[in-house]
């Protein structure tokens, strides 16, 4: 934002356009953009999502709007609009309607602090990881917004369990965080992937090739798909259990604004997660002249759609998991393995050499690891006893 | 003891193969089995059938060259009832066998087949034409005459081994006819003695012992359900029977002894009934007077072909005014030789 108000400033044929219109197109311009590039992607990750799941399970996607059904998601998006909405009688209409909205603007707020290329970044906070986990833990408050307001039994429980995982869960997940931000010694999301710069092909200086950054992108990948709710992780929307969850209730442009806000905040913590363990926008050929910066937006939006696809190879493969194995997850592994990880960060800081402590810290990480998911997984229950079967 | 959350990646290398394999020739036809419906088709069985059409032999005339006769067999053996005949007429109102309504609701229809079953003329089969969506719920679903006349040619694409056969007896028929119509002085009783009688014979089996525990209502109807059983089994043999001059008598004498002729009340006619066969029937009027005896010969369908109803041209061969003895069109041969034998008998010829 500052650097696109310095660039018009600079501009002499704007010279004579006074001051504070500069500044309001500079702080037009990327809004803007975040808000027609990113739900445009939302929109195509739909029809991705739609024609991936279908060959994954043996069955075209959809096909028959536009070639490939690439016109799917307008269709869509006009079927929605002109649906009937639809508002419980008993429902606390105005929370009701508030909902949706505020499912969606934490969702895009969360671009404001992602840098997609060299110096391009709306705005460039001091404190951007913690921004991001500031407004990420808001969507929850829309959830159970919407699932309260409907006054509706599956509504409620698909919002108390959204409550409980993205709580849960978002715990292991700011840790793994912290360990980045350790390393970093940064909380701007800028500087975080200026770290990462450098090293053989713009690629070795990834925190992802370090042991403890490949831990945390693990657990802070897990993390983001819990609290998208994404597949193994969807109870808070299980078809099969409650119907829809907490938007059981909503039809329509609510609806579709419920969908818009969780696909929204399930790229930008891919988006994120780019930032934090895969190097941002870093990548071979990035440090070139005049086209650097142009690659380095094509390196992160591909490494963008690629842990979308991998979310959504996941989805059309692993089933959801309980209730119970949810939070033993969250609280079992991820939590205490999120805790050693930041032992591992401490550890590699403070040792001399690289090789020892690439050595050493994969070590201590595997080691709990094993020992971990054996604790963590442990069935302690007892056989059932079926008293009236034969 | 494996890995922890080895079958979660086994499994997406599954779904990974599924997804890769289906953009490529090899793994496509294995793994995207479903049929784009409108551009694709799965090919249809040659004997899987929606709803019933008329056929007509030459696209010249389809309404001229069409085989119903209008004779109302199907619409009287229709179950649902969806069929709705209505014969066609010259301006002196005699019959010009053929139908000038020919409806049928294929919103009841149930695809039994038994119109194509029950027709003597070959004139009414089974379409496989599914694509039968229409906007109306009711009047849109009633196929009329037009609708529903389709060429010989196109049965013969859709159905190439029924249509065949059924063009091969039609041949035979035609062949048989015009030998029979050139030489009319050869005594018929030899071939007929000589040829098998299936039919006759099917039903001198199934009639009910006299012991079995039936009122007579019950008998008479029984005794109508199965010897329309048995001419069902015995499809082929019409032809055969054409001229079984002498196979009545004998099933006759065999009935006679076995099942005593129901008793009928005056001015109701028990054998007033399509799907009775012609034994029953001539058992039934075994007792009675010689009018009715010609109307159980008929085919029972009242269908007009003759100009009278059934009733009608039995009273008039009776009467005297009516001469000729070959107007039964869905009774064919088999009515006209027991006419003729009933002549004979009554020593009117």
């Amino acid at each position: 934002m500052e650097k696109l108000y310095q660039l018009l400033d600079g501009c002499k044929w704007l010279a004579n356009v006074p001051d504070s219109l500069l500044s309001a197109v500079a702080i037009v311009v990327p809004i803007l953009l975040i808000i027609t590039v990113f739900p445009g992607i939302f929109a195509y990750t739909t029809l991705i999502e739609r024609k991936a799941l279908g060959r994954v399970q043996n069955r075209y996607g959809p096909n028959r709007v536009g070639r490939w059904g690439i016109l799917q998601p307008i269709a869509d998006g006009v079927k929605l609009l002109t649906k009937e909405d639809i508002v419980p009688r008993k429902a606390d209409k105005f929370v009701h309607l508030l909902a949706p909205i505020l499912a969606v603007i934490p969702s895009l707020l969360l671009f404001a602090v992602l840098p997609v290329g060299p110096g391009l970044v709306p705005v460039d906070l001091h404190i951007g990881i913690l921004f991001v986990f500031a407004i990420s833990t808001a969507s929850v408050l829309a959830l159970f917004m919407g699932g309260w307001a409907s006054r509706n039994k599956f509504s409620l429980l698909g919002a108390m369990r959204a409550v409980a995982q993205v709580v849960s869960y978002e715990v292991p997940m700011v840790l793994a965080a912290v360990a980045v931000v350790m390393a970093a010694g940064t909380l701007s999301t800028v500087g975080i992937v200026a770290k990462q710069s450098g090293g053989f092909l713009s690629v070795t200086n990834w925190f992802v090739f370090q042991p403890w950054g490949f831990v945390g992108f693990v657990l802070f990948t897990i993390g983001a798909m819990a609290e998208s709710a994404r597949t193994p992780f969807d109870i808070p929307e299980a078809e099969s259990e409650i119907i829809a969850g907490y938007h059981t209730e909503y039809s329509g442009f609510k609806f579709a604004l419920f969908q818009l806000g969780e696909y929204l905040a399930a790229i930008a913590m891919a988006g994120i997660t780019v930032t934090m363990f895969l190097g941002g926008y870093n990548g071979p050929g990035v440090g070139l002249k005049y086209i650097g910066p142009l690659i380095g937006v094509g390196w992160f939006f591909a490494k963008l759609m690629t842990i979308i696809l991998v979310i959504i190879w996941i989805r059309g493969t692993w089933p959801r998991i309980r209730v119970d194995q949810l939070m033993a997850f969250a609280w079992k592994v991820l939590l205490p393995m999120s805790i050693l990880n930041i032992v591992a960060v401490g550890l590699w800081h403070y040792m001399e050499s690289k090789l020892w402590a690439w050595l050493v810290t994969a070590a201590w990480l595997l080691i709990w690891a094993i020992v971990l998911t054996k604790i963590g997984t442990a069935q302690n229950v007892e056989r059932r006893t079926y008293r009236y079967a034969t | 003891m494996g890995l922890l959350g080895k079958n979660l990646f086994a499994g997406m290398a599954v779904t990974a193969r599924n997804f890769v394999g289906s953009y490529f020739d090899g793994g496509r036809k294995e793994r995207l089995v479903t049929y784009q419906y409108p551009e694709e088709r799965m090919p249809l069985p040659e004997n899987s059938r929606t709803f019933p059409f008329l056929v007509y032999d030459e696209d010249k005339d389809p309404v001229g060259t069409m085989r119903c006769v209008a004779c109302k067999i199907c619409e009287v053996e229709c179950p649902p009832q969806c069929i709705y005949i209505v014969m066609d007429r010259d301006e002196k109102g005699k019959p010009r066998q053929r139908p000038k309504v020919f409806d049928i609701d294929i919103s009841v229809c149930m695809q039994c087949q038994i119109c194509v079953e029950v027709c003597p003329f070959e004139a009414i089969k089974m379409d496989n034409d599914y694509e039968k969506s229409q906007y109306g719920r009711f009047d849109d679903l009633v196929e009329h005459l037009p609708d529903l006349l389709k060429s010989n040619d196109y049965y013969r694409q859709i159905k190439p081994t029924e249509a065949g056969a059924v063009d091969a007896k039609l041949k035979a028929e035609k062949e048989k006819k015009a030998k029979k119509a050139a030489p009319a002085v050869v005594p018929k009783p030899v071939p007929a003695a000589l040829a098998p009688k299936p039919a006759a014979a099917a039903a001198a089996k199934i009639a009910i012992p006299d012991d079995a525990p039936f009122t007579p209502e019950q008998r008479q109807w029984l005794s109508g359900f199965l010897s329309a059983l048995g001419a069902g089994v015995a499809v082929p043999s019409k032809s055969v029977a054409e001229a079984s001059a002498s196979a009545p008598a004998e099933a006759d004498a065999s009935a006679a002894a076995s099942a005593p002729a129901a008793e009928a009340p005056a001015g109701d006619w028990p054998w007033h009934d399509a799907g009775m066969g012609m034994q029953q029937r001539m058992d039934l009027v075994k007792d009675r007077s010689f009018a009715d005896k010609l109307m159980a010969a008929m085919a029972q369908t009242d269908c007009h072909a003759c100009g009278y109803d059934c009733r009608g041209y039995a009273d008039a061969i009776a009467a005297g005014s009516e001469n000729d003895l070959s107007l039964c069109l869905p009774g064919e041969a088999e009515t006209e030789s027991m006419l003729k034998k009933l002549m004979q008998e009554a020593g009117k010829v």
